[in-house]
């Protein structure tokens, strides 16, 4: 059995943006993170990892959770400059990818594994929440997610068994590919990127969605709202907002419900590109305003693509791991003892 | 739409904007100018100079009116201008003539301008926290609609006072807001090393108010989050913690030596430098051109100069007047 290296990514950043004022997000602040990490250095140890591999960050999230846990692996900062930004969560994707890890663990929201989706290549993500209008990752607790990504690490899972690969969306503007999102493209009036989150309903023009999903927060709960036969289809949604008899109440936030004019929706078919124009402002990626499209104006498109990040589905793990005995082997007490 | 719709959409129009470059630009040129008379002997005492930070102190103060408050620091320069205090009063302050806004008492480190709302620069670490709710306590009681703004840096965060006068503001939801312009180091010790948490917005969720971080480099992030924040205030419904993550371009006062930091870190933050992006943005969007610009730059710079030329020129105050305005008669 070969046993392969984990990686772990976990965001300083998130969880500390506007929508704490706006709506009513929590703070996650990073002790808590450190928290959930030695929950998930743990887990790892207990499954067999020997490496784990982390994305070293200013207030040490891992290397703290380490000196209060003391796993039995070794745990590693990845060989790389840390510059506070998004550009880390890519550049340890990346280095983690050239490792040949087994399995990234993330810790962020929909815009963290945005950026390691960018650099993770096949490599399968365990994302846990810690953000705040969060799709992608879930809120699942770390031993969890440590034992499940441990589980795949070392084999006991057979990864075919509990790995998808999930949708995302390509943007390219006028003609150029630009990023990608997980869970939503939505171009808004909002002349600048400012505090990036998006929140105000009023500025948003058209919004283009990877999956239907209606228990979903932020703007994928609108498209699954709008279309709740089509959930967990392979399709996407593509809303205009904009003056309609038709306005659907939609949880744009934590706490924040509001009324959206729906102009008009319909599902999108994989492999289908929406094309915006005559765009200025700026497009939000995942809920954070990253892109501003400067006069006199551009072209969005938006491609729903199958390419997305291959991601691990822990509580299949924990179940096809439960059934082949790796638990019975790991807990086994030594007679005698 | 009109190339100049956009920014109109989010609350910024040409006007607006260009009035805000104004502001940042003043600060800057009053800070390297303080700088260089400071070393020319001309300003007695200390100057910590707030250049780098400027976004920071115009993002907030755009949303203010002469009603409401700010208390401030020993850095207080900046925040001065943005409030609108008089620039050659402030020279004049620094060089402790008897034309400056406090008649030359104050000096750097304690200018305040009652009339304009700027209740103080501070010479005391987290000095101005209390002081702030007690603002907002007469504009919440007299019900006049103000608010009241606290500047302070990452390490007075570590003070006492800041939780006293959170958790005071979060008891009785006193409009206020509190700024903390986190430059990454308080005096020489880097944030890290002093302060227990990453970012010091975490703290107000021990107080049950938000708290929420920002880029403080950007001019477009902290307005947003200030808006927000003395709107929410002004609506009653209590203070916001904002962390402005920020950077100074002098060291902690002039004659610092700097030892703390190297010059690729500055460097790096020079190449983020918020007046230089805020340039960017209006080219960019068409809401003006690098002439206007800089005829804005250029008047800045005579307007200063003049200031330092007329506070050179000013008398200093009567020794009969030392005792003047320094008690208040009630």
């Amino acid at each position: 059995m070969t046993i392969g290296s984990v990686g772990i990514i976990a965001n300083p950043a998130s969880g500390k943006d506007i929508r704490r004022l706006v709506a009513h997000g929590s703070v996650f602040d990073n002790n808590e993170k450190i928290n959930i990490v030695r929950r998930v250095l743990l887990g790892l140890a207990a499954t067999g990892v020997e490496t784990v591999w982390y994305m070293p960050d200013v207030y040490g999230i891992v290397s703290r959770a380490v000196a209060q846990a003391t796993p039995q692996c070794n745990v590693r900062p990845l060989p790389m400059p840390v510059l506070n930004d998004a550009g880390d969560s890519i550049e340890a994707a990346r280095r983690l990818a050239d490792l040949g890890a087994a399995c990234i663990v993330t810790l962020g929201g929909d815009g963290t594994n945005r950026a390691v989706a960018r650099g993770c290549g096949d490599v399968p993500l365990v994302p846990i929440s810690t953000g705040t209008n969060n799709v992608f990752p879930r809120m699942i607790e770390g031993t969890i997610a440590g034992l499940a990504a441990g589980l795949v690490a070392t084999g006991q899972v057979d990864g075919e068994q509990v790995i998808r690969r999930l949708p995302r969306l390509d943007v390219a503007l006028d003609g150029v590919h630009r990023d990608i999102a997980l869970i939503d493209v939505v171009t808004s009036r909002h002349a600048w990127i400012g505090a990036r989150a998006l929140w105000d309903p009023s500025h948003i023009r058209e919004i283009v969605l990877s999956r239907v999903a209606p228990a979903e927060i932020g703007m994928c709960g609108l498209g699954g709202i709008l279309f709740p036969e089509a959930t967990g289809s392979a399709q996407g949604v593509h809303i205009v907002v904009g003056e309609s008899t038709r306005t659907v109440l939609a949880p744009v936030a934590p706490g924040l419900i509001k009324p959206i004019p729906v102009a008009s929706a319909r599902l999108l078919p994989l492999g289908e590109t929406v094309t915006i124009g005559e765009t200025i402002g700026t497009v939000a990626l995942d809920g954070e305003r990253e892109l501003e499209v400067l006069p006199p104006g551009g072209e969005i498109a938006v491609t729903l693509s199958a390419s997305g990040p291959r991601v691990v589905d822990v509580e299949a793990t924990i179940r096809f791991g439960a059934a082949a005995g790796a638990f019975a082997r790991l807990g086994a007490i030594p007679t005698g003892a | 739409m009109s190339v100049t719709e956009s920014p109109a959409v989010a609350g910024i129009d040409k006007s607006k904007l260009l009035e805000m470059y104004e502001r940042m630009v003043q600060i800057r040129t009053f800070e390297d100018a303080a700088g260089k008379h400071f070393a020319d002997g001309l300003v007695p005492g200390f100057v910590h100079l707030y250049a780098g930070e400027e976004a920071v102190a115009v993002g907030v103060c755009s949303h203010l009116t002469d009603r409401d408050y700010i208390t401030s620091t020993h850095r207080g320069h900046g925040h001065c201008i943005a409030k609108g205090v008089d620039i050659p009063g402030m020279v004049a302050e620094l060089m402790g003539k008897a034309t400056g806004v406090c008649k030359g008492k104050g000096g750097s480190m304690h200018i305040a301008d009652v009339e304009k709302g700027m209740l103080g620069a501070n010479g005391i670490v987290g000095g101005g926290l209390p002081l702030a709710c007690g603002a907002a306590l007469t504009a919440k009681t007299l019900g006049t609609g103000g608010v009241a703004v606290s500047f302070f840096g990452d390490g007075a965060s570590n003070q006492g006072t800041f939780h006293e006068a959170l958790n005071l503001a979060a008891i009785w939801k006193l409009p206020v807001v509190f700024v903390c312009e986190n430059n990454g180091y308080a005096e020489s010790t880097p944030v890290h090393y002093h302060c227990s948490a990453t970012d010091i917005a975490n703290r107000a969720a021990a107080y049950e108010i938000p708290g929420v971080v920002v880029d403080g480099l950007d001019l477009f992030a902290v307005y947003e989050a200030a808006g927000e924040a003395i709107a929410r205030a002004r609506r009653g419904e209590g203070p916001t913690l904002i962390e402005a993550k920020t950077y100074r371009y002098y060291g902690h006062f002039q004659g610092d030596t700097v030892t703390y930091r190297t010059e690729e870190e500055l460097n790096q933050y020079r190449q983020r430098d918020a007046i230089q992006r805020v340039r960017k943005y209006a080219l960019e969007h068409g809401l003006a051109t690098a002439e206007e610009l800089d005829a804005i730059d250029a008047r800045v710079k005579e307007q200063v100069d003049a200031a330092w030329e007329a506070a050179k020129a000013a008398p200093w105050p009567d020794p009969e007047d030392v005792l003047e305005d320094v008690y208040v008669s009630y």
